[in-house]
């Protein structure tokens, strides 16, 4: 089966979780002699290129790679969802490639034109919901004072986006004068939208919703890897019959991965494996660890500490006096088991509505519980008391009161460890793609 | 900058000869696209060109600016930078007017003093060697040696940047009107697209008016009138 996957960015230069899933999706279904091929962006950070379309294989999985500097776009607003010129550049490698189906893990930067281009071409489109970008335009559901946000709506958008971005910036000051004319709300299909004049860019902004969920009605199907992600798309009025709940797949550990030990009154290692943002809440874990005198307890964390440098800084300051808390630097995905290996159990206190981060999966796949915070996806995965616990999202004392459980009772994590029940494969998240992609396979010569 | 030039056909088989490395491609039908997406894709594609050709005219001028050789040339020669700016003649040794008088004193005085004066000579030798190292750089040369290179630091970095923002500016114009050429395809694609479809309508209007006013349909209509006691049609 010829199957093109699309999605933000890709390896080699871009590796975050959607990225490595997609790409070892892509080498699984190429050694079972489907032929993918990718359809990427490819962001500059240094802005240096207007416009690009460069093929470059990651693996031998070939891959096209876009670049579109958005300052080209009339209407940034519009284009950072919608943009029919890069629409066009993906139909361009549709005729090309001629797929038997398309696969899209993520639009940012492409944008929604991609679903337009499939269905014109009658080939069958699938979405899966990686994240929240089709509802919130900062993909996070989290409004700029952290807090959490219940859904789009233009003015609060506005002041999240506002801080990010110049454009946005000079949009929500100049909506803010006495004499902004609002202009009025934009016709259905956003047809006249495509201009720089402020008042459109809001119009963009304002009809990002509505467009958004219209146009995806046009995909075969929305994959939902979470109940959770289904039931919030459901409450801002996705058709939810639209829906399949179809959980990720992980690959199994590469190498033998150190059994956590059973009883016994030793050291208890917790793990934080991820990003050090604020919304991924280390800071909560770390406060929570400085409180917890146990002495049998250890914390590793395997993080970038460079992307948000000032958040860093605080985070490693809350630690400094403390040895049993350790920053050991990113790891690379091929020394996960050998990171895995390292911890008895993973902790994951996010502050944002998580979807299913693929870390939580692979840490039970390698039998380690999970401490997650009681938010998203998260709930879905953790059971308290059955292969991790659980703590109320943002307050480090009550990840304390679950930590010192570990230090109280040494029986604990073996019974956590024996509560994990077999994690869903990679292999197998495949097959249940190629049987949805065979599935709706055009008959030859069936119009759709 | 040429671009093949492609054409989509609507048929079944539009992709088969698509210029890619799929000699078999699927055989698929192309869906009638919503009037509405037609519409959307025609108007945001045309104000991309037309946002482009802003764009395009203001890195012209731009361009046109930086390309300018005679104005950078202006601007060397108000600096009075020319080849010559950066040639300096070798440096000329001198010794200052105030040692050489020193020096005449100290002679004057050496020749009052008797020739047997026990340490004489070495007192000479030692004198010697101090004149010998009175001989010194003139501080004009080396301020115009500063001067010099001064103005070739800043030359070299004025023409830097000038080149490093031409080199850009080409790049960025050379994207933009590949884009633009790419959207003036497209946009052609469409319109010939809408115009066939046009075309078609009226021929479809065409035929409707033809069978209207033929005489079966005149017999039919006045049959249903009868039938329908003039209610119908």
């Amino acid at each position: 089966m010829k199957i093109g996957f699309v999605l933000h960015q890709y390896p080699p230069r871009f590796s975050t979780g959607t990225e490595i899933y997609a790409h070892r999706l892509a080498l699984l279904l190429r050694s079972q002699d489907h032929d993918v091929r990718v359809f990427t962006n490819e962001p500059d950070a240094r802005q240096s290129t207007p416009f690009r379309l460069e093929d470059e294989p990651a693996d031998g999985v070939p891959v096209r790679r876009l670049t579109f500097l958005d300052g080209l776009a009339p209407n940034h607003a519009l284009s950072s969802y919608y943009n029919v010129f890069l629409g066009k550049a993906f139909g361009d490698w549709l005729d090309q490639t001629a797929p038997d189906v398309v696969h899209i893990f993520h639009m940012l930067g492409i944008g929604l034109s991609a679903v337009e281009e499939c269905r014109a071409r009658g080939i069958p489109v699938y979405v899966q919901l990686m994240d929240y970008w089709f509802l919130c335009p900062t993909v996070q559901l989290l409004r700029h004072d952290g807090s959490l946000c219940d859904g789009p709506a233009p003015d609060a958008c506005m002041q999240c986006l506002a801080p990010q971005d110049y454009g946005y910036q000079t949009l929500r000051l100049f909506s803010q004068r006495e004499d902004f004319i609002e202009a009025p709300p934009p016709g259905p299909g956003l047809i006249d939208v495509n201009h720089e004049h402020v008042s459109l860019r809001r119009a963009a902004l304002v009809g990002r919703t509505q467009f958004i969920r219209e146009t995806l009605q046009g995909a075969d199907a929305l994959i939902a890897p979470s109940r959770f992600i289904k039931g919030l798309f459901a409450s801002h009025g996705y058709d939810e019959r639209h829906m399949l709940h179809l959980p990720y797949g992980v690959d199994a550990p590469a190498e033998p991965i150190r059994p956590v030990p059973v009883g016994g009154r030793g050291q208890v290692s917790f793990g934080f494996f991820g990003s050090v943002n604020p919304q991924k809440g280390l800071e909560v874990l770390v406060s929570a660890f400085r409180e917890c005198t146990a002495d049998r307890l250890r914390l590793v964390v395997r993080g970038n500490m460079s992307h948000f440098p000032k958040y860093a800084t605080r985070v490693r300051g809350l630690a400094e006096t403390d040895a049993r808390v350790l920053f050991q630097g990113p790891y690379a995905h091929d020394g996960l088991a050998g990171a895995l290996s390292a911890i008895d159990v993973l902790v994951v206190p996010s502050v944002w509505y998580e979807n299913t981060p693929f870390v939580v999966l692979e840490a039970f796949s390698a039998g380690r519980p999970v401490i997650a915070s009681d938010l998203g996806g998260l709930s879905e995965l953790v059971h308290d008391g059955v292969n991790g616990a659980s703590f109320t999202a943002g307050d480090p004392g009550a990840l304390m009161d679950v930590l010192k459980r570990f230090q109280d009772d040494p029986e604990l994590l073996g019974r956590l460890a024996s509560g994990i029940e077999p994690v869903r494969t990679l292999h197998q998240n495949a097959q249940e793609f190629v049987a949805l992609w065979q599935a709706s396979r055009p008959t030859a010569g069936a119009s759709r | 900058m040429t671009r093949k030039k492609r054409r989509r056909g609507d048929g079944a088989n539009a992709n088969a000869n698509a210029g890619g490395h799929d000699k078999r491609a699927p055989e698929r039908s192309y869906a009638p696209r919503d009037p509405q997406e037609v519409a959307r894709h025609e108007s945001h594609l045309v104000a991309q060109v037309h946002h482009l050709i802003r764009v395009n005219t203001k890195l012209e001028e731009r361009l046109d600016r930086l390309a300018q050789v005679t104005e950078i040339a202006d601007i060397f020669r108000q600096k009075k930078i020319s080849r010559d700016t950066f040639e300096l003649s070798p440096p000329e040794l001198r010794v200052p007017a105030d040692v050489a008088a020193a020096w005449s004193s100290v002679e004057r005085i050496l020749g009052h003093v008797p020739r047997d004066l026990p340490g004489l000579e070495e007192l000479e030798s030692t004198l010697g060697v101090i004149r010998a190292s009175a001989w010194m750089v003139d501080a004009e040369w080396f301020a115009e040696a500063r001067v010099r290179l001064l103005a070739a630091e800043q030359s070299i970095a004025f023409l830097d940047e000038q080149s490093r923002e031409l080199d850009l500016l080409r790049e960025e114009k050379a994207s933009i009107l590949d884009g633009v050429e790419r959207f003036e395809q497209t946009i052609e694609d469409l319109w010939k697209a809408l115009n066939e479809k046009s075309t078609h309508i009226q021929r479809l209007e065409a035929q409707l008016k033809r069978i209207w006013g033929s005489g079966p349909y005149r017999v039919l209509n006045g049959l249903r009138r009868l039938l329908t006691g003039g209610r119908g049609g």
